[in-house]
């Protein structure tokens, strides 16, 4: 077990390392820069931009300072923001949006797998249909229509929660369920078909057939198989919620890494 | 028949689809002494592992007893709530699947899962259960069963898991155990390891074993008893020997027939029984076998024939064993 968890451990430098070089090559390969814009900038004021930046060294100091930088998590200076060293930005920002992704994950992982359980064990029933219906919903509704919805009918209309901000707690309702609403579908649903397909296998039989009270098979045998692809989908899905969205925190004003 | 284990009378079993009531067991009535190892053959379709589920209560919906008593220790497990059967399964019941690749959960370590049936079943320590789990590992002969107990079934062979699956079903020295075609997924040796297995579980433990095949070698090896099924019902039930030697139903006789000849130089075509079993949601009421059989009468499109005694202990649900059908037969006054 040790052995595995270094192994992925080096992987992860390893697979780093490589999308660094990957998005250096690109943003490089890319025509145009950081500067340019619509209105082109007068050539002296470009070069001295370029020359406080860096950008004119070599393509090989710029890639090894960078790598360098990153390594040291020194990103370097905004270049949208003077004077702001990019590192704050995000350690100003990314203990925000965690907070608030914390939060929408709980929603997702309370709400989804339980529901999604009850959806399986009542298949085709009352509450399956609610279940699915809800999954649907949830997965087709953009999260900005989601976002704007809930802000404008809770927050603007009924006045139940604040519009903006994140000061007190009633502040994380809005922006936590529509930050959670697609994972929470997806979840629910993965939960649901994964969930449906295990307690018809062999082993759940064996299960039953060991004399074991139902509420064992289905917790114990049937629960520990159906979460796998569950939780291989709350990995990534967990960097995605916890980075911050940039519609989420659009929509609901909030000072989070999206926003940048 | 005091010594009966088990008897069942008259067992229906149905699953209502949405096409229709597909009849998986008419009307199948037998009994099953202590310690001995019944054989149920019949090709697939014949209801006999539907028999063995119904005796364990774990009829998949929409399988459903319809009708019908299953005797076991003097109750009623027919009428018995999954509750109640809970105490019964894996404790005085235990079976064995036909695929031992996947009956195993993949999740948990093969001695956990042992140890689980123990510990549902009886007060005893984590400790004491993974003592028992190592003796019975070591008596479905798994080698070096300590360093096993550890693993994952992924980590075992076919024939290891179901010598695995084997330990499981005994955990609780069950009275009985139901195989359903323990062999047919394993290759040739390691089925008659596993038969070797099981007879000598038998010897040791006396316990009861209803074996469920398709596999006429491995009936005339094991059983003490046969019992032939088709279409949901019983066809002819006899000692061993008698129906390899004297099979009197027309269907039993078509299998050992189509049985194939490996003797040297025999270039002799396999005989298959023309036809395929009969699709069970079709109400019919006549002989299963009628549409194939060579010998068919008007009589048995109109009905099943009841069981004729036609030798010690060998009953056969035939019309040609009934007396009056052969008097008629004689004279020729039936088609």
């Amino acid at each position: 077990m040790a052995k595995y968890i270094l192994k992925r451990c080096v992987s992860i430098i390893v697979t780093l390392f490589l999308v660094c070089t990957i998005t250096f090559i690109m943003m490089k390969a890319v025509p145009g820069g950081p500067f340019t814009t619509e209105k082109n900038l007068p050539p002296n004021v470009l070069e001295a931009l370029e020359e406080k930046y860096h950008l004119n060294d070599p393509l090989l100091k710029q890639y090894v300072d960078y790598v360098k930088g990153t390594a040291t998590f020194d990103f370097g200076p905004s270049f949208k923001k003077d004077g702001v060293m990019v590192s704050d930005m995000i350690a100003q920002s990314f203990p925000v949006s965690a907070k608030l992704g914390g939060v929408a994950l709980v929603i997702v992982l309370l709400l989804g797998i339980p529901f999604g359980i009850l959806a399986a064990l009542k298949q085709n029933k009352m509450p399956d249909y609610l279940a699915t219906i809800f999954a649907t919903l949830g997965i087709a509704i953009p999260t900005f229509v989601l976002g704007t919805l809930i802000l404008y009918v809770f927050g603007a209309k009924l006045g139940w929660i604040p519009t903006h901000g994140l000061d007190s707690w009633q502040c994380f309702i809005g922006p936590s369920i529509s930050l959670a609403g697609f994972s929470l579908a997806y979840v629910l649903r993965l939960t649901r078909s994964s969930m449906l397909s295990v307690t018809g296998q062999d082993y759940i039989r064996t299960a039953r057939a060991k004399g074991l009270p139902e509420r064992k098979v289905i917790f114990k045998h049937a629960l520990k198989n159906a979460l796998i692809p569950v939780v291989t989908y709350v990995g990534p899905m967990t960097a995605g919620i916890m980075t911050g969205s940039c519609v989420t925190e659009k929509i609901f004003a909030i000072p989070g890494m999206g926003l940048f | 028949m005091n010594d009966a284990i088990l008897k069942i009378n008259n067992l229906e079993i149905s699953f209502y689809t949405h096409v229709g009531e597909v009849r998986a067991v008419r009307d199948v009535s037998f009994s099953v002494k202590k310690g001995e190892i019944l054989g149920i053959v019949g090709e697939s379709g014949s209801g006999k592992s539907t028999v063995l589920l119904g005796i364990m209560g774990l009829l998949q919906h929409p399988g459903k007893i319809k009708a019908g008593e299953i005797i076991f220790e003097g109750e009623n497990l027919a009428v018995k709530s999954n509750k109640e059967m809970q105490h019964i399964r894996g404790k005085k019941i235990s079976m064995i699947f036909q695929d031992p690749m996947s009956s195993l959960n993949p999740v948990f370590t093969v001695g956990n899962q042992i140890a689980e049936t123990i510990m549902t079943h009886e007060h005893v320590s984590r400790k004491d259960a993974n003592k028992r789990v190592l003796e019975l590992l070591e008596l479905v002969r798994i080698p070096s069963a300590k360093s096993r107990i550890n693993c994952y079934p992924h980590e075992f062979s076919g024939g290891m898991r179901q010598r695995a699956m084997i330990a499981l079903a005994l955990a609780c020295s069950p009275q009985m155990l139901l195989a359903d075609e323990p062999t047919t997924a394993l290759d040739v040796t390691i089925q008659a390891q596993m038969m070797d297995l099981l007879r000598d579980i038998r010897k040791e433990l006396d316990t009861t074993i209803i074996l469920v095949t398709h596999d006429l070698g491995v009936v005339s090896e094991m059983c003490d008893y046969v019992q032939v099924m088709y279409g949901g019902r019983l066809m002819e039930e006899a000692v061993c020997r008698d129906i390899f030697d004297a099979p009197g139903h027309p269907y039993t006789k078509g299998l050992l027939r189509s049985i194939p000849n490996v003797k040297k130089g025999s270039r002799e075509r396999l005989k298959p029984i023309e036809g395929s079993p009969p699709d069970l949601i079709t109400p019919f009421d006549g002989c299963p076998f009628a549409f194939r059989c060579p010998s068919t009468m008007n009589l048995c499109m109109e009905g099943a024939s009841q069981e004729w005694e036609i030798g010690e202990k060998h009953r056969c649900a035939c019309h040609l064993c009934n007396p009056q059908v052969q008097a008629l037969l004689k004279e020729g006054g039936i088609e």
